[in-house]
């Protein structure tokens, strides 16, 4: 780990260490100047009307359980100077020479189909296209992007994520979640949401998924959905910090896909992950977990 | 998805209304085939068989024939809960043959068009993720349709017989 970055990890463990309790936190949504209305203007918290269980938060403690390995595990393809090729990455490769002739394997599927479970060929071929496009993706993302652009910071279980104001396809208050059988224990279940379905991604599940054990699971309070771009995707967090209007610069972009490539790089300053969203949509779609 | 349950629309035929009863378990609505259900009955004590497959509650005497039992709950990944007032036994027939299903409660008939269905997301890793036919939006709450078909597996429903 470089220096500039081991500095910019303390820095965040200090802020954390520093943070008020989850109760202030929301009341400082408004104080930090986030204007709920330009994003949505369903974003206006409503207490009560949720059918999920919404139970006090023990901020510090899940913070003090959860930041530094998960921190850890987000910077380390960023911060590893050169990093080796995953095996995987190269098994992949020769299988996308494969598949570029094949017919999508996930294809739409109509009613008279079913979902047939995912074998993990299939798994492995959609982590080999995963892993291939992200790279691009990234490169597009950069691209899309202004030399200075907006990102909006939103927290899960003590971690903060950014996401481009421009991948961003509104936020809604968390309501009543259908359960659909048969899903992966990240997939929360279906929220309506303006006459059509909306998939609800537990985003501590997702992302951090060896950590979210039954305790976590009971102590998370997630209260909004970050729509993802005009996708039927949103991920869960309990809490919107704010947005940010940042540099390119301040963005330290991953160079390689590795196994996130739902990851597009590390906010200096923040010290917090910032998200390609077409990955991100694209592993979903896939029904692919943060590993890819 | 079969047609049987589908109601001639004049003028729309490509936009056929189907019609589906609807159950309760755990607060969850699910819709099924009207074409394949013969009836529904109060909940009955329940015999159980000794070295019946774990989805099998047991069986019970419907005028003479036996019925299996289903633990839908179970069968859906759910906890298991008490039986109540409310609890149902839906007789269906699927795969050419009759079985019973424990539901929460029965609600009602509903119509649907088939524009009205859309598919679920394609995420699912389990055996029960191939049991939702689709999804509709009714009233603001998500109605889930069951292909009651591949409620078991060909193993499965063979395993039936023989109980």
């Amino acid at each position: 780990m470089s220096k500039l970055v081991d500095d910019a990890v303390c820095d965040y463990f200090s802020s954390l260490l520093n943070e008020t309790p989850v109760a202030q936190r929301v009341n400082t949504d408004e104080a930090t100047g986030l204007n709920h209305g330009t994003l949505s203007a369903e974003l206006r918290p409503q207490q009560g009307n949720s059918a999920v269980q919404v139970k006090e938060f023990a901020t510090a403690e899940v913070e003090e359980r959860i930041n530094p390995q998960a921190l850890a595990q987000l910077l380390a393809p960023v911060s590893a100077p050169v990093e080796p090729k995953p095996a995987v990455t190269a098994v992949a490769e020769k299988q996308l020479a494969a598949v570029a002739q094949k017919p999508a394997l996930i294809a739409a599927t109509d009613l008279n189909s079913t979902p047939e479970s995912v074998n993990s060929e299939q798994i492995n071929v959609v982590a080999a296209q995963s892993s291939a496009t992200a790279k691009s993706m990234t490169k597009d993302l950069i691209e899309q992007l202004d030399e200075e652009f907006q990102v909006l910071f939103f927290k899960v279980a003590g971690l903060t994520l950014a996401v481009p104001l421009v991948s961003l396809g509104g936020i809604v208050n968390l309501e009543r979640i259908s359960h659909l059988m048969g899903r992966p224990s990240w997939y929360l279940g279906v929220q309506q949401h303006r006459q059509s379905q909306l998939n609800v991604v537990d985003t501590c599940a997702w992302v951090m998924p060896e950590k979210y054990d039954q305790t976590l699971a009971q102590n998370v309070s997630y209260k909004y959905i970050v729509l993802l771009q005009d996708s039927n995707w949103g991920l869960t967090c309990e809490s919107l910090v704010n947005t940010f209007k940042i540099h390119k610069s301040q963005v330290n972009w991953r160079s390689q896909a590795g196994k996130r490539p739902w990851l597009a790089g590390v906010v200096k300053e923040q010290m917090c992950g910032i998200l390609n969203v077409d990955a991100l949509i694209a592993m979903l779609d896939s029904g692919l977990g943060s590993q890819g | 998805m079969t047609s049987s349950n589908s109601v001639a629309v004049p003028g729309s035929n490509d936009d056929a209304v189907l019609q589906w009863v609807t159950f309760k378990l755990d607060n969850e609505t699910y819709g099924i085939n009207v074409m394949q259900v013969q009836e529904v009955l109060r909940y009955t004590d329940i015999a159980p068989v000794p070295g019946a497959p774990h989805y099998v509650l047991g069986i019970i005497n419907l005028r003479g024939n036996v019925v299996t039992v289903i633990d839908t709950r179970s069968r859906f990944g759910l906890a298991s809960a008490d039986v109540n007032d409310s609890t149902r036994i839906v007789i269906i027939e699927a795969e050419k043959q009759v079985i019973g299903i424990l539901v929460d409660s029965v609600a009602e008939v509903v119509y649907l068009r088939r524009s009205e269905i859309d598919n679920a997301p394609n995420v699912g890793t389990e055996e029960s993720a191939k049991f939702i036919q689709g999804v509709s939006n009714r009233d603001g709450e998500l109605l889930i349709l069951v292909d009651l078909d591949k409620l078991l597996s060909d193993e499965e429903w063979m395993e039936l017989t023989q109980i």
